[in-house]
């Protein structure tokens, strides 16, 4: 927390506006909480490892000098998981930060604490970062909105975490929030400040006007395709039902047409992805813990020791394994591909579905020390797909009854199956 | 630093996180040892009524009451830092799950 810097801040904008009748920037005077690990000035840089504790910032992080410049208030800071790579939040500077709707389950990861904050409502909006889950799994288990945006948009300089400069698989960071224009608000400042200027990796686009790009807009039905199940990790009942209120309230809409997903191998995506999470065999990973000799806490050793594809990368391999996820991109794009209706002036496929709805996660927020299961967020890290997590629904015990009899798919399956209790 | 001292610097973490809430004007209100499972409805219980409003609000709305000078922004931040001071206290635990079986300790 920083009640000092904030309401110093508050003053200053509240004298400005008084003097000069107007705001500084779209977000004058609005407080926007920030995970840990994003940067700020001279304040501590741990990502959640004991060893770090003295590390300090250099320079505030590029999108947070976007979003003050923009008028805000920086005010509170949240906490991450050890290693940054769990889908919950547990570290052993601050302990375990649990699901404010129920304080014995998760409140997800690794942007867990924005999560939680959020979810009790002491941040409207906050700024996660995620490379396998981290916004969307907090955002979901808080019943949040959260979006995962696609890489080289929001800037991520100035962050802090192992492995920074790798480039086969990249983390990004994007917004969680209370509503979704807090999202679009979020994405369209941040990217109206240009932030290729500072920052050359980001892509040269500016946060297209939505109705523009829909369908409906050129006369055709916005076609959206569900993912009932990846295959390989059957979602919960309640995930089912959830999925089947927005089918049934989006089958009363005109415009658009409901499909089925097919999902296509996402147990190679997830061995892709395992692969290259860690390329130096999480050498960076376990000297930070070591260091200190916190100890390991459960879900490190879940990504890590007991993770069979993490393994030390020659360059040769880093390379293989980069251009099998350029492959899987394009066999994944043909999928997509293949849905097209027509073909447009120059050859290329029209009238594609438009938008996957899927479960952010097998299940409802699971019991603390459990989240195993990355498939329903990984999935779209690999492929570098954008990705909005919406609130829809709470479990209800009377109505979303396990599945009796169920036969699980493969180990993984059944280990979800039996949280399900 | 010694293998030996990740437990000090652990306690320097929530030292300095506890002390990080005492800038913040009325006190964070104290809460029950006894805690519901479903904490959602605790700050509406502890907090003044404006405060509720204002985190209850959505940043769309924030923004443009802001931007108006219809609401300003130490309001705004006052209760942010309250509600946020009270979630802190609320969410996070230095209770280990039993299920691993490693020691519990507790700081409240």
């Amino acid at each position: 927390m920083l009640p000092e810097e904030a309401l110093s801040r508050a003053k200053y904008l509240d004298d400005y506006f008084n003097e000069h009748k107007r705001p500084v920037g779209p977000f004058h005077g609005l407080p926007i909480s920030v995970k840990e690990h994003i940067g700020m000035e001279g304040k501590g840089l741990n990502a959640g490892f004991v060893s770090w504790w003295n590390r300090k910032g250099a320079d505030d992080a590029n999108v947070l000098k976007i979003l003050w410049r923009a008028g805000c208030v920086f005010y509170a800071r949240t906490t991450e998981p050890q290693t940054l790579m769990h889908i919950e939040t547990s570290n052993n500077l601050y302990g375990v930060t649990v699901n404010p709707c129920n304080r014995d389950l998760t409140s997800g990861g690794s942007s867990g604490g924005e999560g939680a904050l959020l979810g009790l409502r002491g941040s409207c909006l906050g700024v996660g970062s995620d490379i396998g889950g981290s916004i969307r799994s907090p955002s979901a288990n808080c019943g949040l909105y959260g979006l995962r945006p696609s890489s080289y948009r929001v800037p991520t300089n100035g962050s802090s975490g192992t492995m920074l400069p790798e480039e086969h698989i990249v983390g990004v960071i994007g917004p969680l929030s209370t509503s979704l224009e807090g999202i679009k608000l979020f994405m369209k400042t941040v990217l109206s400040a240009k932030p290729w200027l500072i920052e050359p990796s980001c892509v040269t686009i500016p946060w297209r006007d939505q109705d523009s790009q829909l369908p409906i807009a050129h006369g055709q039905k916005l076609r959206i395709a569900v993912l009932w199940s990846d295959e390989i990790v059957k979602p919960h009942p309640p995930i089912i039902r959830a999925l089947n209120e927005v089918v049934a309230k989006l089958q009363n809409i005109p415009d658009v047409e409901i499909l089925t997903w097919e999902p296509y191998k996402h147990d190679e995506a997830w061995e892709i992805i395992a692969t290259i999470y860690f390329a130096d065999g999480a050498k960076e990973e376990i000297d930070a813990i070591e260091a200190s000799g916190e100890p390991w806490l459960p879900l490190s050793k879940f990504i890590i020791q007991e993770n069979p594809h993490v393994k030390r990368l020659s360059i040769e391999e880093v390379w293989y394994w980069t251009s099998r996820r350029e492959q899987y991109r394009r066999a994944y794009a043909k999928v997509w591909n293949d849905t097209a209706t027509g073909t447009g002036l120059n050859g290329e496929p029209e009238g594609m579905v438009d938008v996957i709805l899927a479960p952010v996660g097998p299940g409802a927020a699971p019991p603390l020390d459990q989240s195993k299961y990355w498939g329903y967020t990984s999935q779209w890290n690999l492929l570098d797909y954008p990705a909005l997590v919406f609130p829809v629904s709470k479990v209800d015990p009377a109505i979303d009854k396990t599945e009796v009899g169920y036969a699980p798919m493969n180990e993984q399956d059944a280990f979800n199956h039996q949280l399900c209790e | 630093m010694a293998k030996r001292n990740w437990r000090e610097v652990a306690k320097a973490a929530q030292d300095f996180r506890d002390d990080s809430i005492k800038g913040v004007e009325p006190p964070v209100p104290e809460i029950s040892l006894y805690l519901p499972r479903n904490l959602t409805s605790i700050p509406r219980e502890l907090l003044a009524q404006d405060e509720v409003l204002i985190t209850e609000t959505s940043p769309e709305e924030l923004v443009k009451s802001l931007a108006s000078g219809k609401l300003n922004s130490t309001t705004v931040v006052n209760a942010f830092l309250r509600r946020a001071g009270l979630a802190q206290k609320l969410v996070l635990t230095l209770k280990r799950p039993t299920i691993i079986g490693t020691s519990l300790t507790f700081y409240f």
